[in-house]
């Protein structure tokens, strides 16, 4: 008997003719994230096997967050003999609910499956005196797999994936993240859908601290292997700030700010061929995210602005970022872009005509110029 | 760059850094028994009793080498605990490394009581008199306050504990006052106290408590017995012999002309916490609704180093020493400047009229 690791794929199934590069792109990715662990990843019919490693809980924690993988399985690998499986089986130890499944894919297998499941069945409730049978809604399900490779695989543990769609080739996304609780969750949303992401962070030092970047740059690290990020451009928006604070109607100055980010992804985008860009937003969360606030950013954007939490209740986010593991630095208390020169009261329903007025008020172009001029690139893999 | 925050840490010395690299190349273990590792043992025994000369220690006192003043601090805060039906007093300006230690034995259920501060940061005497009771059995008093520089006065402080009840033992940190200040152990009456190498231009990683009677005293390490059975662990000789060269070598500097220069120069409002009762080299100023550290890079940039007073946001745990004794909104805007033995007069005026210009700029840039 070998103990391996399932791994199964739903929405792949349903890709019809680019079905196959789908596949081959979820391999590539399982093989990425796998990188570094001492393993062999084999492909057999509609599933992924992982097998010669040392701790598969390691394992299933990388597999649970690469996107297109439904779900994983420690299974243990026998052939496909009716002593082998039952010898298996008889060393189950449960209690509660259960049904045996089998699914007999090998019909060289002499015994048909209700038949051998019923068998099996018996087996384990004579050796588990606190187990019962229920097929409707049982606490275990043991599968019983037996497959036309001459192999059967048994499993009654499962640790559900996100499934969703595997992270493309190509870095097509630009993802706006601040030190905040929803940007990365954006991020990881969208990475769901198979969008494979750059980030791009505002800061404004020194009115922000160097401990806010460092964060940002933590919260980048930890999620880049999941929305597949190598590079974070970091810009200065201090002096565009300045300029807003000091000639600029205050109540615009988010409404400002956010326009100005918008242009400077727009310039990002232009330059190293992103194709969207992705935001943390939530209708109605603050006020620079109310539909007028929302128009007026995006009316400046060159390229789709996707908002995955436009829906989003903040408890929603908040549960989310605790399961990908960016709450706890999300939270750390150090400032980041917007609380710095956040006015009193902000403007709700701002104007795009009105933004357009507050912006001709100072040097915009050049102060943007110098923006993108000065943008710090790092690279997240160092 | 101009150095401005010698509370925080020194560079050290030429001198005290040839006596580091010297006894680095005597390797032996002090422990050891052959006649080599006997050298580095006198070395050691030698630099003690400098250490406790210099200081003008009573006969029969003694002093280990720690590994850092945090770990002194702990480990007199953890000797001299030890009943839960007595009453132990700190003093609310201490030290991170008294008063969380003291906060820990707070929360294991021990009777610790907090005394109050004055406005310059100085532990408020007439309150701590008042706390006297039969149950205290332990006082830590900071002799020179690391945020703001206020002196409190061991000597008298201790002498009256002592009068009140010769049986309280009395600590005092006095990590910021060595080489500020003549400190005479004698004249303190002290049981207790500590002191650190680089603060004084020595190296780091070096630290020693001095003990008056070791019979009052539990160790915090134990292991091979070294430090006369109160502190375990190989010593630090190269490091020793740092710290005492750094002792030897450190002059004491009148910054009353420096810290007078810079304050010339501040015409922005501002509350200065560091009073005439503080030493003249530190300086805890604050300006009404900034951030310190947007300050402190603001001179950065400029040249200049300084320290922040104070954690510099709101949700960030503050500065619980200034928390208690400047207002909400001057808090954030707190910087701390202190002075070392290179700093010129010149340097000082230029500092100040660099940070009023820096608080002016500030001002205009983020107006409401």
């Amino acid at each position: 008997m070998n103990e391996v690791i399932l791994i199964r794929f739903n929405e792949i199934h349903l890709k019809g003719g680019n079905k196959h590069y789908f596949l081959k792109l979820l391999i590539n990715n399982i093989r990425h994230a796998l990188s570094g662990i001492d393993c062999k990843i084999e492909n057999i019919q509609n599933r992924v096997l992982v097998r010669g490693y040392d701790d598969a809980d390691e394992i299933v924690e990388k597999l649970k967050f690469v996107f297109g993988v439904h779900s994983i399985s420690k299974a243990a690998e026998v052939n496909n003999s009716e002593e082998e499986i039952v010898n298996f089986v008889k060393n189950i130890t449960i209690s509660g609910s259960f049904k045996c499944q089998v699914n007999r894919a090998d019909k060289a297998f002499p015994i048909k499956s209700n038949e051998f499941a019923a068998k099996l069945g018996e087996i384990v409730l004579n050796n588990n005196s606190k187990s019962y049978v229920d097929v409707r809604q049982p606490n275990t399900v043991i599968n019983v797999d037996i497959r036309e490779t001459g192999k059967t695989y048994i499993f009654y543990h499962t640790t559900y994936a996100y499934s969703g769609l595997p992270l493309g080739e190509h870095r097509d996304g630009l993802l706006l993240l601040s030190g905040g609780i929803d940007s990365p969750v954006a991020g990881f949303c969208m990475a769901k859908r198979g969008l494979r992401q750059d980030i791009l962070h505002f800061d404004s030092f020194p009115y922000t601290s160097t401990q806010a970047k460092q964060k940002v740059v933590d919260i980048a690290k930890s999620i880049k292997d999941k929305i597949g990020a190598k590079y974070m451009y970091v810009c200065s928006m201090t002096k565009m700030q300045e300029e807003f604070h000091v000639n600029c109607k205050t109540e615009f100055a988010i409404n400002l700010l956010r326009r100005a980010m918008i242009r400077v992804a727009n310039a990002v985008c232009k330059q190293y061929g992103y194709k969207t860009i992705i935001t943390g937003e939530s209708l109605g969360q603050v006020a620079s995210q109310t539909i007028e606030s929302l128009t007026s950013t995006n009316s400046v954007a060159e390229y789709p602005v996707l908002r995955p939490l436009i829906s989003f209740n903040k408890d929603e986010i908040i549960s989310l970022a605790k399961e990908i593991g960016t709450y706890d630095i999300s939270i750390l208390p150090y400032e980041d872009c917007c609380t710095v020169f956040l006015p009193r009261n902000p403007i709700i329903k701002p104007k795009v005509e009105d933004a357009v007025r507050e912006e001709a008020k100072i040097n915009y172009a050049e102060l943007l110029q110098a923006v993108i001029n000065n943008i710090e690139i790092i690279n997240l893999d160092e | 760059m101009l150095y401005f925050d010698n509370a925080s840490t020194t560079k050290i010395s030429e001198a005290a850094l040839n006596s580091y690299v010297e006894a680095s190349e005597l390797f032996y273990n002090p422990s050891a028994l052959y006649a080599e590792a006997g050298k580095t043992k006198q070395l050691l025994e030698n630099a003690r009793s400098q250490i406790l000369k210099r200081l003008k220690a009573p006969a029969k006192s003694n002093f280990i080498f720690t590994g850092s003043a945090t770990e002194a601090n702990n480990a007199v805060i953890n000797a001299c605990v030890a009943r839960k039906d007595k009453t132990y007093l700190i003093s609310a300006g201490e030290h991170s490394s008294v008063y969380a230690a003291a906060k820990q034995k707070k929360d294991e259920g021990y009777n610790v009581k907090f005394v109050p501060l004055l406005k310059n940061g100085g532990v408020d005497k007439q309150k701590l008199f008042q706390m006297l009771d039969d149950s205290v059995a332990f006082v830590s008093i900071i002799h020179v306050s690391n945020e703001t520089g206020a002196i409190n006065d061991i000597a008298d402080i201790c002498a009256q504990i002592k009068q009140f009840n010769p049986n309280i033992l009395f600590h005092s940190d006095g990590v910021q006052a060595v080489g500020k200040m003549d400190v005479n152990l004698s004249k303190l009456g002290v049981d207790f106290y500590t002191i650190s190498a680089h603060k004084i231009y020595g190296p780091k990683g070096v630290a020693g408590l001095y003990i008056k009677n070791t019979n009052r005293f539990k160790p915090l390490l134990f292991g091979g017995g070294q430090e006369f059975n109160l502190r375990s662990g190989t010593e630090n000789l190269p490091g020793i012999c740092g710290f005492v060269t750094a002792l030897k070598n450190v002059e004491i500097h009148d910054f009353s002309k420096h810290k007078q220069a810079l304050l010339n120069e501040i015409n922005e409002p501002h509350i200065l916490v560091s009073d005439a009762n503080c030493e003249d080299n530190i300086i805890s100023i604050c300006f009404e609704g900034m951030r310190g550290e947007t300050i402190l890079h603001m001179l950065e940039e400029q040249g200049f180093l300084i320290g922040t007073g104070s954690a510099c946001n709101s949700h960030a745990a503050g500065n619980r020493v200034l928390e208690q004794i400047v207002p909400k909104n001057y808090l954030s805007g707190a910087v701390r400047i202190s002075f070392g033995a290179e700093i010129s007069l010149d340097d000082c005026t230029n500092l100040g009229k660099t940070l009023d210009g820096a608080v002016k700029t500030y001002k205009l840039k983020t107006k409401r």
